[in-house]
């Protein structure tokens, strides 16, 4: 036991090592990008009718007129102790004004992968077992176009339809400005009926991706010997599609979900910027203008180590679904 | 059916850069008549005007140069880089490879998107950034692409005789290996000025990208987004020729990798 205690620790060990390295590369690629860049958050964020000395000033409090290398230290040594700073433009602690826009990002992301994940499943399997028929062409092209499509036209043109057109939902936002009070059974509702139109935007962008790849994976299991030996021994066709097909073509789902959570992560800012959805994509994108650079900061941070941590839960998740892989 | 992708590259192509050659036809002239009202379609502006009278027709096809040179552009760019840096780590591997490779990682495990607005905001938003900026955020999956390859290659017999010849570095690097890198990159690139073309519009569509009074596919779309309910052709018809375009590349994609490799081929 103990000794099985030890391996594991040293394998945790052996990842997390590079991975700790990779952050302290990404901290000083995306410093080095941000401050290098002409111009400073303090000429942004003034007055111009501000004297020269209160520019300096105020370049001094915020530590900006410190060299290169010490401010990336300074700030380098602030996060290891926990503080990521305060807003340049609300004031807030940056960890608090990302954790705020936390519950947001979290419905949206995480009902569009449970959709993504129920529905391209059957269409991928029935496609590839009903392959070259006018529902695998229909579900191919369909995939095809919604993958070329810009989402945030998509959008638009969604919220043309459906809000401007024929006012079944509403345009943008997240809930009405009156209902801070009502119950939670309402405020759900309202979240909900604002919901809609991000999430079809998200999901009509990113069926396209698993779909085609289950239909690919059953394609290739259906021509596998042991689905002949199982045809041949009578098994109905349904439990050989949903038995032996669907279990091996699930296999490699994790490892491309892992592979999904970059693009899920900034392709969903977009939409929140759009749909003014108060998560952290609508965040980012004003703190892009604002030159925010605290926010950025722990913006860019935050989502790596998602990144990261995404790629490693495949990574573990893909050896205990396949114990062949060691 | 089959044909028709090509076809419609082929149609863009020749109609966005013929147009310089014919007279009259300026993408930047509006109708001081039109300003202020967008007009919709009708037979002398076929895809209707935008609110300062400009002719959306036109705008769409001199959109669609900008939008293929960013794409052509930025994929030359980035597969040029990602070629050259995978060639090198895969031949010299030691201690260069596990820092480039390192770099990689990095880079990989960033959110791109959100790395190109950053970069994009703090630098003056041009046609040249935007390409820039797009080659240099995705050269990464080539590298990685090109080096297991060149790995794999170097311990095949070809390679080995050649060695035993006494054959030069450049000429081993470069006529021996590259060739048998080239079928996986040629289908990443198709794929890739798809997807550079989405990352302009992205761009351009939240002014980060190319500036007025340039058409772009994308600031098309920034400007349609006020009047989308009263001139709904300003949107749909850049969006549109945004998805048709990708959608050719990926289709064109997806056959040279059906052409290149036999064993798709046989499953699928």
């Amino acid at each position: 036991m103990n000794i099985t205690n030890g391996l594991y620790i040293k394998k945790f060990l052996r990842r997390l090592i590079p991975s700790l390295f990779t952050l302290l590369g990404i901290s000083l690629v995306s410093f080095m990008l941000m401050h290098l860049a002409p111009g400073d958050p303090a000429s942004m964020m003034l007055d111009p009718k501000l004297s020269l000395q209160d520019k300096a000033l105020l370049k001094h409090n915020l530590g900006l007129d410190q060299p290169l290398w010490t401010q990336y230290g300074h700030w380098l040594g602030h996060v290891l102790r926990g503080q990521w700073g305060y807003s340049y433009v609300s004031g807030k602690p940056v960890l608090r004004a990302i954790a705020e826009r936390l519950p947001a990002t979290m419905i949206l992301s995480v009902s569009s992968l449970t959709l993504i994940l129920m529905l391209t499943l059957p269409l991928g399997l029935w496609s590839g077992y009903r392959k070259d028929t006018g529902f695998d062409k229909t579900v191919t092209l369909l995939s095809f176009v919604g993958m070329a499509m810009p989402t945030f036209w998509l959008g638009l043109v969604l919220m043309l339809i459906f809000s401007l057109k024929l006012d079944w939902l509403p345009t943008s936002g997240f809930l009405e400005p009156g209902l801070e009070t009502s119950s939670f059974w309402e405020q759900s509702v309202a979240i909900a009926q604002h919901l809609i139109l991000p999430l079809m935007t998200i999901l009509i962008g990113s069926l396209a991706g698993l779909t085609r790849y289950y239909r690919f994976e059953t394609i290739g299991i259906l021509t596998q010997d042991y689905i002949q030996a199982a045809r041949a021994r009578g098994l109905s066709e349904t439990r050989i599609l949903f038995k032996h097909a669907l279990k091996n073509a699930m296999l490699p789902m994790v490892t491309l979900l892992g592979l999904m959570l970059p693009e899920l992560v900034s392709g969903t800012f977009v939409i929140e910027y759009i749909f003014s959805w108060p998560g952290m994509g609508q965040l980012g994108i004003s703190a892009v203008f604002a030159r925010d650079y605290p926010v950025l900061m722990g913006m860019l941070m935050m989502s790596s180590v998602l990144i990261i941590v995404g790629n490693w839960l495949s990574d573990v998740a893909y050896r205990w679904v396949d114990p062949r892989i060691s | 059916m089959r044909r028709l992708p090509y076809l419609y590259i082929l149609a863009v192509f020749i109609l966005s850069f013929g147009m310089s050659f014919i007279p009259g036809l300026d993408a930047t002239r509006f109708d001081p008549l039109l300003a202020g009202q967008p007009q919709a379609p009708s037979l002398h502006h076929p895809f209707g005007t935008d609110d300062l009278g400009r002719d959306v027709l036109v705008r769409s096809i001199s959109g669609a140069k900008i939008s293929l040179l960013v794409g052509i552009v930025s994929v030359v760019l980035s597969t040029v880089l990602g070629v050259s840096v995978g060639l090198l780590c895969g031949y010299f591997e030691g201690v260069t490879d596990a820092i480039i490779m390192r770099l990689v990682d990095v880079l990989m495990a960033l959110p791109t998107l959100f790395l190109i607005l950053i970069i994009q905001s703090l630098w003056k938003p041009s046609i040249w950034n935007v390409v820039i900026v797009i080659g240099l955020t995705s050269w990464m999956g080539t590298t990685r692409l090109v080096r297991a390859e060149v790995l794999s290659v170097k311990q095949r017999l070809f390679i080995i005789s050649a060695k035993a010849r006494g054959i030069s570095t450049s000429r081993l690097v470069f006529k021996h290996m590259l060739p048998h890198t080239l079928s996986p990159v040629i289908v990443s690139a198709t794929l890739g000025v798809g997807s550079a073309i989405l990352t302009e519009s992205v761009l351009s569509f939240l002014g980060l990208g190319v500036q007025p009074p340039y058409a772009s596919w994308g600031n098309m779309l920034e400007r349609s987004v006020p009047l989308m309910n009263e001139a709904p052709w300003m949107s749909i018809v850049p969006g549109v020729l945004i998805t048709l375009t990708v959608l050719s590349l990926n289709v064109l994609s997806d056959h040279a990798r059906a052409a290149l490799n036999k064993k798709e081929r046989v499953v699928s």
